[in-house]
């Protein structure tokens, strides 16, 4: 099987979205997906105004008229600023993932397929890892190394890879000695080519929904760096800075905190409720 | 049978809740009566969802109906949940094919026939130990507390199979199905156990179905021989007749059974269409 | 039921013999090691990389050359890299875990002190979530397609999408400022917060024997808020995961041979199918717990309450170091306690691992 081939089973999509159509729970979560992604891309023309401009004499508006969401201890439009946090939210998980991902699925095929001592070792490794407490570790990375969006990033992704592993290595020990992989290699192809083109495969239909509730997972873990001061830095729009900036305000003015926590909670449902249709569709195997 | 048999079964069919398929099995009657029964087939034939539905204990995504279904002077078709609950294991027990999955794994020898007599009886724990330790001697297991402390994977194949007969037998039911009892047993164990099963049935007066695939075993051990063939009952005769059987499938059935005759044999193949003409 | 509570178990449980007890805890013991060295070279190497200077931030920026140089050999900074590691590792291990920047009291003590307080918020919550998310899961297995189902399915989608921190302010708001149900901020209210003795740091404890009429009832009013946030927080996952297995138990063979020797459902629920989900559901919680722990951190922030959590975001604040690996290193072998304790329990309750 060639790359472009492979490529083309991969993105083999209107099948799948005839069948993603009849799961509700894939439906509905795909369409909120959407919707905040073309939000976050066109949050220019959309935002009624500019996300940083302050204005004292507006500060702390309730919702209504002009401020739809109200204003912030800044005077800022709280809706303007919700449209363009949807930019870090979204476009900094998908790195982390994009990043972690791939690492975790290399190790775990690698495990798997060459066994032996190297998997042990790569195994011990990624169980270390997974017992590690998460999100403490990223708190702790992102305030020692100093906060900001790379570190912030980069500590949750470090956290990320090992379910990947995990996953890539019981998909690959399943295929390892079967017939199809002995028949790939009698016809001569390499290692290498084998794992892209054989191995790899089988494991994405997992890794798609592990993807999906990851994100969920990934952006709640950046909001939390966020609300703790540790993640993406002010003055630029992020939805937990923005329940933090509220939680000072959260008897008196409570929509300054609750409209960003709910954004964060409407896309991560959105994202679990993708992963529940992706994992009921199913993988190609029985489906 | 003049006398009044232990079971008797009108029109049993097994059907599909959604009903819009024909009956899985039947319409078919037949009746047990003392001594073995056989219900023999080839696999998918029908023969294990006609003995749980002997028992009430169909998958819940199927349901069983029946004109008559008399149990000694009981009518059991009309029984609650309740009721069955009552039924069985006292009065029908059922004997299952492999040990190795039909005994919990995490409770003890001890623990899992004495459930059995705990369900259905009110006795003291000292009173209840006494009839366990009766029933394993009944079945053959040495009559010893450690093997009461022993789990499911410490014993052998046929040590397991004794153990259920023992939880089967331990209330001293007046039925006992046993489906497939020995086809997880290697032969010489095969005898034994059904030896052992045939004299209890015998010294108990107790009806046994023995449900098999393995038609010898059954023209040598039973009275009486159903033969099912997709859900239908196509033939019926007594066990020491069935190499003289008339039906086709039956004589199919028969000569396809592998010995060391055929060894090295193709073995004949029968034809569907003509036992569907024959059974319709 | 009355039977039921009759169980022989002194006469036909078996207990495992003690050479075997030996030999499973000694893998767990040794995979724990592992995990242990593991964690202890991330935080290491997380002090060795980060840009904060202790010895700047003990002498300030306006000290002599020399005056730094003296602060960096005191806190072992001139040394290299492996060379450290081992100082440091030796200094753990005689329980010196550096002097907080923030406070200059000693590190170890200041944990010692929060720590009980993270330890009874993510327990008691844990106990709740335990028993509630077990009961609905025993629920939806004994009806299965009831609207049970879409309960566990409600809960624990909220529970897997929720940002805790947001859902402790918005329950704040609503509970304590608006219907004024619930306790505010804080582990007691202020009457009390400075009168009254904490030596187990278990609020409740110390409360109830502080003689102070009331406090014990404040401890409690403002405990409801964080422990009811915390147990809803795992309660859907323990829920799903614990259904997940029932469901699958409730295929093997023997129980249909349980219902063949004419037990109930319930009766096969609580008798043969819950004995045997022992092992995933302990893991299931023990998962719960660690999820709680990591929660506790923030919910606790929200919440003003002492603790570590509190105190791990607090040191974060102000860029204190050591005061920042001791909170996780604590947490950390927490969790590898948690998870190692078990593993350990798992393949104890099975018979066919002893």
């Amino acid at each position: 099987m060639n790359l472009s081939a492979q490529l083309f089973t991969l993105i083999d999509f209107a099948p799948r979205l005839r069948r993603g159509l009849r799961s509700p729970a894939a439906t509905i979560g795909a369409s909120v997906l959407l919707i905040v992604i073309i939000v976050a891309a066109f949050a220019p023309w959309l935002a009624p105004s500019d996300p940083l401009r302050q204005d004292i004499a507006l500060r702390l508006r309730p919702p209504g008229a002009g401020h739809w969401l109200g204003t912030d201890n800044l005077g800022r439009d709280i809706l303007s600023r919700l449209i363009y946090g949807a930019r870090p939210t979204l476009g900094i998980a998908a790195l982390v993932m994009a990043a972690a991902a791939p690492i975790g699925l290399l190790i775990g095929i690698v495990a798997g397929y060459v066994g032996g001592w190297t998997e042990r070792v790569l195994m011990r490794l990624t169980d270390i890892v997974l017992a590690f407490p998460q999100l403490v570790l990223a708190l702790a990375f992102a305030g020692l190394l100093g906060a900001g969006t790379f570190n912030g990033a980069l500590a949750v992704a470090l956290t990320i890879w090992p379910s990947y592993a995990r996953l890539a290595r019981t998909e690959t020990l399943s295929i390892r000695d079967s017939d199809y992989l002995a028949a790939a290699r009698m016809l001569g192809i390499r290692s290498s080519r084998l794992l892209w083109g054989h191995v790899l495969p089988i494991c994405l239909p997992f890794a798609h929904v592990r993807v999906a509730l990851d994100m969920a997972a990934t952006i709640l873990s950046l909001s939390s760096l966020g609300f703790l001061g540790l993640g993406v830095q002010p003055p630029t729009p992020e939805w937990g800075a923005m329940v933090a900036d509220g939680s000072k305000v959260i008897f008196d003015q409570w929509w300054v905190a609750a409209v960003p926590g709910a954004a964060i909670l409407i896309i991560c449902v959105a994202f679990n409720l993708l992963a529940d249709g992706l994992r009921d569709l199913g993988d190609p195997r029985h489906g | 049978m003049a006398e009044h048999p232990l079971l008797h079964v009108q029109q049993l069919e097994v059907r599909r809740r959604d009903n819009r398929e024909a009956p899985l099995v039947g319409p078919f009657s037949f009746d047990i009566g003392s001594g073995a029964t056989g219900l023999v087939g080839e696999s998918g034939s029908g023969k294990s969802l006609t003995a749980r539905a002997l028992l009430n204990l169909l998958p819940p995504n199927l349901q069983a109906h029946s004109r008559q279904m008399r149990f000694g002077d009981r009518e059991l078709s009309t029984l609650n949940n309740r009721e069955w609950q009552a039924v069985r294991g006292a009065e029908i027990a059922l004997v299952m094919q492999d040990p190795r999955h039909a005994l919990n794994p995490r409770l003890t020898v001890g623990e899992q026939i004495d459930e059995a007599l705990r369900l259905h009886v009110r006795m003291r724990t000292t009173q209840r130990l006494d009839r366990v330790l009766q029933v394993m001697d009944e079945v053959g297991l040495p009559q010893s507390r450690q093997l009461l402390k022993h789990y499911p994977h410490q014993l052998s194949g046929g040590m397991g199979q004794r153990v259920m007969l023992a939880i089967a037998l331990v209330n001293r039911p007046r039925l006992l199905i046993a489906d497939e009892p020995t086809s997880a047993l290697d032969t010489g164990l095969r005898n034994q156990v059904l030896d052992l099963m045939m004299q209890l049935a015998d010294t108990h007066g107790m009806g046994l179905l023995l449900i098999s695939h393995n038609l010898p075993l059954v023209a040598r051990y039973c009275k009486q021989v159903l033969v099912m063939y997709r859900g239908q009952c196509v033939d019926r005769c007594a066990g020491n007749a069935l190499d003289q059987a008339t039906s086709p499938y039956t004589q199919a059935l028969w000569n396809c059974r592998p010995s060391g005759h055929t060894f090295g044999h193709p073995l004949p193949v029968f034809d569907p269409e003509s036992i569907e003409a024959n059974a319709s | 039921m009355t039977m039921a509570t009759q169980r022989l178990s002194t006469l036909f449980f078996r207990h495992a013999a003690p050479a075997t007890l030996l030999r499973i805890a000694a893998t767990s013991v040794l995979s724990l090691a592992l995990t242990l060295a593991g964690l202890l070279a991330v935080t290491f190497a997380m002090s060795a990389l980060s840009p904060i200077d202790p010895a700047l931030q003990q002498v300030g920026d306006h000290a002599s050359a020399a005056t730094y140089a003296q602060a960096r050999h005191a806190l072992d900074l001139d040394a290299p890299l492996p060379e450290r590691f081992v100082h440091y590792l030796d200094r753990l291990c005689h329980g010196d875990l550096g002097v907080s920047t923030a406070t200059g009291q000693p590190v170890l003590g200041e944990l010692r002190e929060v720590f009980p307080a993270t330890f009874e918020l993510s327990t008691i919550a844990l106990l709740l979530s335990a028993m509630a998310g077990v009961g609905l899961a025993l629920l939806s297995a004994r009806w299965p397609g009831s609207w049970i189902d879409s309960v566990i399915r409600i809960i624990s989608l909220l529970g897997s999408s929720v940002p805790i921190f947001w859902l402790g302010l918005v329950a704040l708001a609503l509970f304590y400022a608006h219907w004024h149900w619930a306790g505010g901020p804080g582990r007691l209210d202020d009457a009390y917060e400075y009168t009254i003795d904490m030596p187990s740091g278990l609020v409740l404890v110390d409360s109830w024997h502080s003689g102070m009429p009331g406090a014990f009832a404040s401890a409690v009013k403002h405990m409801l808020l964080p422990v009811l946030l915390l147990a809803s927080y795992v309660l859907g996952s323990i829920a799903r995961l614990t259904r997940t297995a029932l469901l699958g138990e409730l295929h093997q063979e023997y129980v249909t041979l349980a219902r063949a020797k004419g037990a109930g459902s319930s009766w096969i629920l609580l008798h043969h199918v819950l004995p045997n989900c022992a092992g995933p559901m302990l893991t299931v919680i023990a998962l719960a717990y660690t999820n709680l722990l990591q929660g506790a951190v923030l919910t606790e922030t929200v919440f003003a309450r002492p603790g570590l959590g509190r105190y791990l975001t607090n040191a974060l604040f102000y860029g204190d170091v050591p005061a920042i690996l001791g909170a996780t290193l604590v947490l950390g072998i927490a969790f590898i306690l948690i998870n190692g304790t078990t593993d350990m329990l798992v393949r104890l309750l099975d018979p066919r691992q002893r």
